[in-house]
Parts: structure tokens; sequence; C-alpha cells
């Protein structure tokens, strides 16, 4: 058996089909130069310099009961014959027969389109990280374009280190494309109440600069000076080796409800390059978070074990929490599949908030601002797809 | 079967929460508590899940 890609998803993929009973080979590839680490932390603590990559190392090869080849990248899949090409640490690639294979290979961030220049930022990597926090050390002044989570987790992480930080969001919130522009607000109320600028309806039209960027200009004609930039716009699946697979055409690998790859015999997915397909709905997800990783890897070794009759994931329940100085927000189920949001609890002295989202009056998600407390209740809510509460102020959910 | 938090190690991210409610709880600090250090049969699956799933490592089972 073959695992591409060795970042959460492919190391639990790894445990699971081991724990699942599966004894003959099995091999992890990664294109990094470490073994994997929980990525989790590089926009947190990581960043601020308390951390080294070993320190967040999510599990050493010899943790793990397989053969693990890093700095190794797949360029290439066939279907018919069963066969990944890998170059190996910058070698020919060569072919690697499977009998089964779980595709795990991620994402990358994307970026601005502008030409590179110095001091613009991406954060995925631990290289990525390590590069921007040997910046921050020059106290520069940092400029995060997109407010979603990375980047509202940057921003938090400089501001905390001292900096005066600008967070340029195009949407009317923080973080509203995630979780709504009413949850979102109160994001926005925590960075700004915290000393981030945050410019929100706000586009980048151009960064200024020589060899080294020196300004972001907005769309509203604002010019930010910016020693540092951060770019958090997202990521996009790593498919690229796939191309003349014969996959069919999807943001991401497209996988049935039980994750068995569409389009390929003994291939499931698992992890942020997965574009899910779930029995109910009609488009397929990406789910981008630590908790779905490790699920869908179990889910998807389950299927690789057990062939297409294997019971399908559990989409409902996931969860994503994001550290922002002294607040965290946990967010279970998807608000993005609902249409309506009511704030249960909202105390903002207390930077305190409870919301529940629903859809056709069934509760979809919960997003839960210091409210750790509701995390038993709101996930059985979630899964029960109960009735929304009827307390508290509702309205349509805006993005 | 046992599960010990590290709560020097928990971040408070909830996933054991998520996971398995009925052993786990964000306490007011912000760390996670086992309600039942030695696990009942029914919850040893869901609790090997949280094990699983927590982003960084506080949990651990000791087996008997």
């Amino acid at each position: 058996m073959l695992v591409v890609g060795a970042s959460i998803a492919g190391v639990r993929a790894v445990q699971a089909l081991r724990r699942q009973g599966y004894e003959g080979t099995l091999r992890l590839v990664g294109d990094e130069d470490v073994p994997a680490y929980r990525r989790p932390e590089l926009s947190k603590r990581f960043l601020a310099g308390d951390l080294s990559v070993d320190q967040i190392a999510l599990a050493t090869p010899a943790d793990l009961d397989c053969d693990v080849l890093l700095n190794a990248r797949a360029t290439r899949l066939e279907v018919a014959d069963q066969r990944v090409w890998i170059g190996d640490a910058g070698a020919d690639p060569r072919p690697y027969r499977f009998d089964g294979l779980v595709i795990a290979t991620g994402a990358h961030a994307r970026r601005l389109r502008v030409p590179p220049m110095a001091g613009v930022h991406v954060l995925r990597t631990h290289q990525d990280a390590e590069l921007l926090r040997a910046e921050l050390a020059t106290s520069p002044r940092v400029v995060v374009v997109g407010g979603g989570l990375i980047g509202c987790e940057v921003a938090a992480t400089c501001r905390s280190l001292g900096l005066a930080v600008t967070i340029v969001e195009p949407t009317g919130a923080l973080m509203s494309g995630a979780i709504g522009r009413e949850v979102g607000a109160r994001i926005t109320e925590l960075q700004s109440g915290h000393g981030v600028d945050v410019c929100v309806n706000c586009g980048v039209t151009e960064l200024r600069g020589g060899n080294r960027v020196e300004s972001v200009v907005t769309s509203g004609g604002r010019e930010i000076a910016a020693d540092v930039v951060v770019v958090g716009i997202g990521s996009e699946p790593n498919t690229s080796w796939l191309a003349g697979s014969g996959l069919p055409p999807a943001t991401g690998v497209l996988c049935a409800p039980n994750l068995a790859v569409v389009g390929a015999r003994r291939a499931v997915g698992a992890g942020d390059v997965v574009a899910w397909k779930s029995s109910g709905s009609a488009r397929p997800v990406r789910m981008e978070h630590w908790e779905n990783a490790v699920r869908q890897a179990e889910t998807a070794a389950h299927t690789l074990l057990l062939g297409e009759s294997a019971p399908g994931f559990d989409g409902t329940g996931g969860l994503f929490w994001s550290h922002q100085f002294d607040a965290t927000l946990h967010v279970l189920g998807d608000p993005r599949a609902a249409d309506e949001v009511r704030f249960l609890e909202d105390d903002p002295g207390r930077q305190r908030a409870v919301a529940c989202y629903a859809r056709d009056g069934r509760v979809m998600a919960f997003a839960l601002l210091n409210s750790a407390d509701w995390l038993g209740s709101a996930g059985r809510l979630v899964r029960q797809r109960a009735a929304m509460p009827l307390h508290g102020t509702g309205e349509p959910l805006r993005r | 079967m046992k599960v010990v938090v590290d709560r020097s190690a928990c971040q408070g991210t909830g996933l054991c929460v998520a996971v398995a409610a009925e052993v786990f709880e964000i306490e007011d600090d912000g760390a996670a508590i086992a309600h039942h250090e030695l696990v009942p049969a029914e919850w040893a699956q869901s609790v090997r899940e949280a094990v699983s799933a927590c982003p960084v490592g506080a949990l651990r089972i000791v087996e008997d």
C-alpha cells in the first residue's frame, strides 16, 4: 500500500491501516524535508518563536510501522496500471506499483498574482513560518492580506509580539467566509480591541516597492506602509501531479461518500486535497481542517481495506478552532451550509458569544467564542440536526 | 484502560470533547479534563479517537 502525502492525513492513514489490521508493505511518501509536524502551531506558538520544528513533530518515522520517503514527490498517477511515479530527493521519478493508494497530498497556499518581491510571505509549511519569523525579529510593520483563519491568527501573533499590524479584508467582517458576517464581526472587534488596524470591505489593488515590498494599496485608495506582507487568501489542492491521470476534473480529488476516489480503482483520498461528495449534497466540498483530516484518514483506510461497500464518511460533526490573543473560537459543523444564524448568548463585554446556525430550521453548526462549556451540547445538537433553539435573536446569514 | 490529560500541554482545542463529550470537558482555565480516568468499555473507541485527534498530543492512553 502506498500513502502519498505525509502530513496529518497521510500519517493518520498509515496508523489507521495498521490498527485496522493491514500487515503488508506500507510506504509513506512526503515532499517536505522533515517528518510530519503539527501544522496548526505554525501561525501561533511556532511563529512567536517558542517552538522548533522537532518540538511540533507529529510522529517520527520510527513511530510509524512503514517505510517513509521524505523529500519525495509524486509526479504521476497511472490509474489502469495502479502505479504512482515518485521522484525521490531530486532523482528522476520511477514507478511504484500499488494494491491500495491513499491520496493525501494536501494543499498549498494561494498567492497574489504579482511578481515576486522580498518581504511578501505565505504561511503553509515550517519553512514558510521560519522565513516569516526571521523577518519579525526586525520589528517590521506587518500587513496581512486576507482576514481568514490564517490571516487572523498571524495578525494576533504579530500583534502580541508588539508589532504594528493591519489586516486587509475584502468582505465586511473577518473570517466571514467560514463563519458569516454576524460572528465575523465579533472577531473584527476582538482584533481591533487588541490594536490591530482592521480594514474591512477592502481589496488589494497593488503591492508597491522595488525588490522589496514597501506598501499595500487598497481598493479604497489607501496606501498602507508595509515592511512585511503576509498573504492569507486560502489554499488550492495539490493535484497538479494528477494531470493526465484521467481522474474527473474537480477542485481537488473527487471522492465518493466513503472516500473512494472517483475514477480510480483501489484508491482513496483523505484531508485537504479531497473534494468530498456526500450522499446528500449536490456539490462536493473541501474541508481543510485538522479534525477532518484525522477522521477522513480513518474512513479512507477502512474503505481501502473493506472495498467499495464500505460505509460513508460522517461529515456532520466537524470541528475547527482558532486561538487569537486570549480568545478561543470553536466552530462545530459547517456554517457555510446554513441560511440563518441566531445568537443564543452574546456578551461583548466578556468577549463571549454562542451562535447557532441553521438551515430550514435545523441546526447545522455552532460558533463558540470563549464558550468551550458549550462544546458537548452544541456537538449533540449539530449531529442530531436538532430544531433551531428559539431563544435569542435570529437573522438571515450574510457573508 | 485509563486516559491521562497532560493539562500543561493542552491548548483547549476541544477536539476531545467533540469526539467524546461523555468523557472530556474544557474547564474554565481553558484546558481539558477527563471525567472518567478509568474509561468505561462503551466509550473506549471514542476515547481512542480523541487521543488520535488531539492536535497537541496532550492525551495518552494507559492500557491495563
